[in-house]
This record gives C-alpha cells, structure tokens and sequence, in this order.
C-alpha cells in the first residue's frame, strides 16, 4: 500500500485527465457529428432537403464506423494519432480514437433528437418563406434542444466509458489507473476506487445534464 | 393599426387573387398511385372569405398546400396575383410566401418561444430589425386580443390562445391571404366561434382574403362568402346561401343534410328538407303551418344559425302519407317564402330536387 499523499496526486491526475480526455473528445466529436447529424436529418427521403444518395452514402459509413469495437479502432488510428499529436501514449492521444469512435455516434444521437421536431413546426416555417438554413438554425435546432442536451448527456458518458477503455492501451486517466494497479498489480482496492469514482463522475454528469435539459424545455411549463 | 382599417367595397371582391388551373396532384408511382385532386378550376377573389369544403380524403388538405406551393401539383397552374407561382426561381417562392400567411389544425407554435417570440419568427425570417419586428409582433398580440400573454409559452396557453397565437404570427408579415387548414377542428364549439369572429373581424378591418379548409357546414356558413365543395374535383362553387339552399352535388348535399346517416333513413315519399331564411325563420313557421294545414307532422332534424346576421336553417320534417294533405303543407310552406323540397331516393342520391323551389 502506497502512501496516501501520493495516492491521491495520483488518484487526482487520473481525475483531470478523465475529465480532460472526456471534455475535449466530447467536443471535438460534437464538431463533426453535430453537421453530420443535421446533414443526416435534411437529407434524408423525409427531410427538408431530400438528397437520397448522399444520406445512403452517409448512412452507410456511419453505420461502418459503429460497428468497429473500440479497442480495434484505438489500435488501427494508432498511425493518425501520430500524426495528429505526435505520440501514441498517454491521454492527449488517446482523444482522435475517441472523436472518430464517438462523432458517428454524435451524429445518430443527434439525428434521433431532430427527427423528433413536430413536422408540423417545419411546414409551418416553410410556409413562411423560412430557408432550409433558416430552418436548420431556428426550428429544428432550437426546438430540439432539450432532447439535444439528453443526447450529449448519453454521448458524454458514452466518451467516459471509452476513455477509461483507453487505459489498457497507454492511455491516461482513471481507467489506466485501474488498469495498471488493480489488474496488473492486484491491488483491488485501487481498482475499486477508481470504479468508485467513474460511478461519481457519470452520476453527476446524468444529474446536472438532465435538470439542465429539463430547464431547457418550456413544453414543461404548466398551464398558469 | 388605423391604417390598415379600410372597408372592404364588394368591387375589390371580383379581382382573383388565386386561380387553380387544370390543378392535379398525384402521389405515388405505378400501382400505388392515388389521385388526391383532380383537374381543378378555381378562382378566389381578393377580399373574399372562401371556404373549401369536403370529407377526409377529398384533397383538400392537398389543395390548400397547392397554393403556397408547400405541395408542388403534378400538373396544372397556381397563379396568384398574376403571377404563376411554379415559375418563380426557389428564392422568388420563400419571397412570394411571405405573402401568403398560415395557420394549421395542431396550431404549430414553436414549442420554445415565447407568444412574441413566434409572432416574431416571420419578421426574423424575412430579415426585419428586432425592435421593429418586436414592436409588430406586439402589436399583432393586441389585434387578436392577447397582449398580456406576450411572455407565455405555448405549453401555457389554452388551444384558443394558442390559435390567436397563430394568426397573430401568419398575419405579422403583412400578408395578402391567410390560408386556414382546418383552423377550428381542434377547438370546442364556443372557441371555434371567437376564432371564426376573429378571422371575420381581420377581413372586414385588414382586407385580408381568408380561404378556409374544413369538413364541417357549420364553420362555412358561419363566415364565408363562396365555397367549394371538393370531392377530388370541384363538385360545386358557389355564394353560401346558394350552395347551402339548392346544392346540386351529391358531396354537397351529404355535407348539408344534418348527420349524413339520416340519409339512409330518409328515403320515401313523405320527408321533406325545408330550407328559410331571415324573413321566414322569425316567425314560428311550423307551427302556424300545422295550424293551417290542421295536419300534423314530425320533426326529424332542425338546425338554424345565424349567417352574415339573417338566420338560417333547415329541418327535416316527416308528412302525412295523404296527398292531398301533403300538397297543402307544401303549397303553405312555399306561400311563407322557404325553400321546400322531397327527400326522395333520387335527391338524396342525385341531388336533383323536382318541386317546391322559391
């Protein structure tokens, strides 16, 4: 059992860097599979800018993308990853596996949100002369919003999980933690800790997003 | 808001505004082909309430949306204001809508913005400055009678509110026309009539030509000045009154006659539809005809409102068997100034009626 001052500046370094990986993969992710998801939802038969190849085309490399397990694509971007930060080891690289793992899943989360806006609100912007930008921007994204913060919730964990994944490839964070101490190692009560606190972490993560999104949502205000 | 009060002369009522020409619309492909509307003629003047009429399924849903183009026709001409609108560049389309107003069955309010806010929207749209358009949109919540609602939701608003919401909003760009697709269905019965008194009020004071969807008389003849009667095709167009006193179209009459399952029930020789208006409906007609006549008869159905302020109405009553009898209570009704005819097997199915005409 190591000493406790040193215990926790390692505990806490995990910490930061779960939160470090999570956040900056999470926005990354967002930035690609935020259009993706849109252009999935416009172009589709139904959309408002039907495009029918190119939705099948999208569709079908999304779909691609999703059904590699994760640990496969961490070990086959390992030559971008590279590329992109310059080493294969610790948290920072471990962010592009986890933007390209996560932005398909972003842009399916995102669509399934914008998919629920009532057709009737789009007809009734397109009958007011509303572009489709214009009704991008101002029906399908502000009226979803509230379901758009559920999905990040979802897609923020689901990044969470992931990053602790990473561990077992030199990846940093608490899941390397647990990794390096309580399976190589045996010392159980590190690994428990470490669950502990991924358990800490995604509950207030679901809390805060989900009072967040409620409080976005003015269908949930009564009738006075 | 002084300025836009100016009275509707009847001369501004003859100017079309819409005119379908060899309007159809098919959807589907190859087996699964449906024909929604088929070969429509139709002009709709500026100023004037129209109203379509017809059951589910007749097209008119199809057709409303055919005039701003949210449905494109398979073939066939919408020209508004001169102007054949399939010829427009997509740009020139969104311009020219703003010119159209809408409003809808489900409301379709923007759920997270506030009663300003979706009045607002429009004016957003069309690129107006926000504290002019918020002075409009203010301004518009005062015309339909809900300026204190200003900050409210939607989800905080009663269906009726929610629908004022909605005119408020189509009427804030200033349009030419307020489209109405089965505006009241949704609303209970002393709703339907402030909103249709709203929508009366907006085009007496604004000019704003109104044309109305609905599967129900009622609404009808509550405000509008002509109608169609659309089953695929246009069955029949015509003044109110007209349409509602001597419909020719069998679609016409099964909207018409009170409860369309009488029909079935009233085929024989000894009911009749009695038709008055203002002048006859004042006086207890049926009564002092039984007193007349000293014949009795039944009531089957009755059923009067008030249309552009003369009452309206129509009964359907059963006769005696007797010729003579029945000759007399028609003769009588005639002499009162009302519409009589048979309900015969051949009306009910043909809606050629062959006596008793005012």
């Amino acid at each position: 059992m190591m000493e406790f001052s040193r215990w926790m500046s390692l505990i806490g370094e995990g910490l930061s860097e779960t939160l470090y990986m999570t956040l900056v993969s999470t926005f990354f992710a967002y930035l690609f599979g935020l259009p993706l998801g849109v252009l999935l939802t416009v172009t589709s038969p139904s959309g408002i800018q039907p495009m029918p190849r190119l939705n099948r085309v999208l569709g079908v490399i999304i779909n691609s993308l999703r059904s590699v397990p994760f640990l496969i694509l961490l070990v086959a971007v390992l030559p971008l990853t590279r590329k992109l930060v310059g080493t294969t080891i610790g948290s920072t690289a471990t962010i592009p596996p986890l933007v390209i793992a996560a932005a398909p899943f972003i842009a399916r989360v995102v669509e399934s949100s914008l998919l629920e806006v009532d057709a009737g609100l789009i007809e009734a912007a397109e009958s007011m002369g509303a572009s489709p930008y214009q009704i991008i921007t101002k029906v399908l994204l502000t009226e979803a919003r509230s379901s758009l913060a559920t999905g990040a919730v979802i897609a923020t964990t689901t990044i969470l999980g992931y990053s602790a994944l990473a561990g077992f490839t030199g990846g940093g964070g608490l899941g390397a933690i647990a990794v390096n101490y309580g399976y190589h190692r045996y010392q159980t009560d590190v690994m428990l800790w470490t669950v502990f606190l991924l358990i800490v972490i995604v509950q207030i993560i679901q809390e805060v997003g989900m009072r967040l999104s409620r409080r976005m949502d003015a269908r949930l205000r009564s009738k006075s | 808001m002084s300025s836009y009060v100016t009275p509707v002369h009847d001369g501004l009522r003859e100017e079309p505004l819409f005119q379908l020409e060899g309007l159809t619309k098919v959807f589907g492909k190859g087996e699964e082909k449906v024909t929604a509307l088929q070969d429509v003629n139709l002009t709709i003047r500026a100023g004037e309430i129209f109203g379509i009429i017809g059951l589910s399924g007749a097209g008119k849903s199809t057709l409303i949306r055919c005039l701003n183009l949210l449905e494109r026709p398979s073939d066939g001409k919408v020209i508004f204001r001169g102007v054949d609108l399939q010829t427009l560049s997509k740009k020139e389309l969104l311009k020219e809508r703003q010119k159209i107003g809408m409003i809808f069955q489900s409301f379709n309010l923007l759920q997270q913005r506030t009663s300003l806010e979706n009045i607002r929207f429009p004016l957003e749209i069309s690129g107006m400055e926000k504290s002019k358009a918020t002075a409009r949109a203010r301004e518009m919540l005062e015309l339909v009678g809900l300026p204190e609602k200003e900050k409210a939701y939607p989800s905080e608003l009663s269906g009726g509110q929610q629908q004022r919401v909605a005119i408020a909003r189509a009427l804030a760009s200033d349009p030419d026309v307020l489209l109405c697709d089965e505006a009241t269905s949704a609303l209970d019965p002393a709703t339907t009539k402030s909103i249709l008194d709203l929508l009366k009020s907006i085009n007496e004071t604004l000019g704003v030509t109104i044309v109305i969807i609905t599967h129900e008389m009622s609404v009808v003849q509550a405000i509008c000045h002509r109608v169609a009667v659309i089953d695929t095709s246009i069955a029949e167009v015509g003044e109110v009154e007209k349409v509602f006193r001597r419909p020719t179209s069998r679609i016409a009459r099964e909207l018409i006659f009170p409860k369309g399952e009488l029909l079935e029930r009233l085929q024989g020789n000894n009911y009749l539809r009695v038709v008055f208006d203002g002048t006859a409906a004042n006086e207890p007609i049926i009564a002092n005809m039984t007193l007349a006549c000293q014949t009795p008869v039944s009531i089957l159905s009755a059923d009067s409102r008030n249309i552009d302020g003369i009452a309206y109405g129509q009964m359907i009553i059963q006769i005696p068997e007797d010729e003579q009898d029945k000759e007399k209570i028609i003769s009588y009704l005639i002499s009162r100034g009302v519409t009589v005819e048979e309900v015969t097997e051949d009306t009910a199915q043909n809606g050629l009626s062959k006596e008793g005409v005012k």
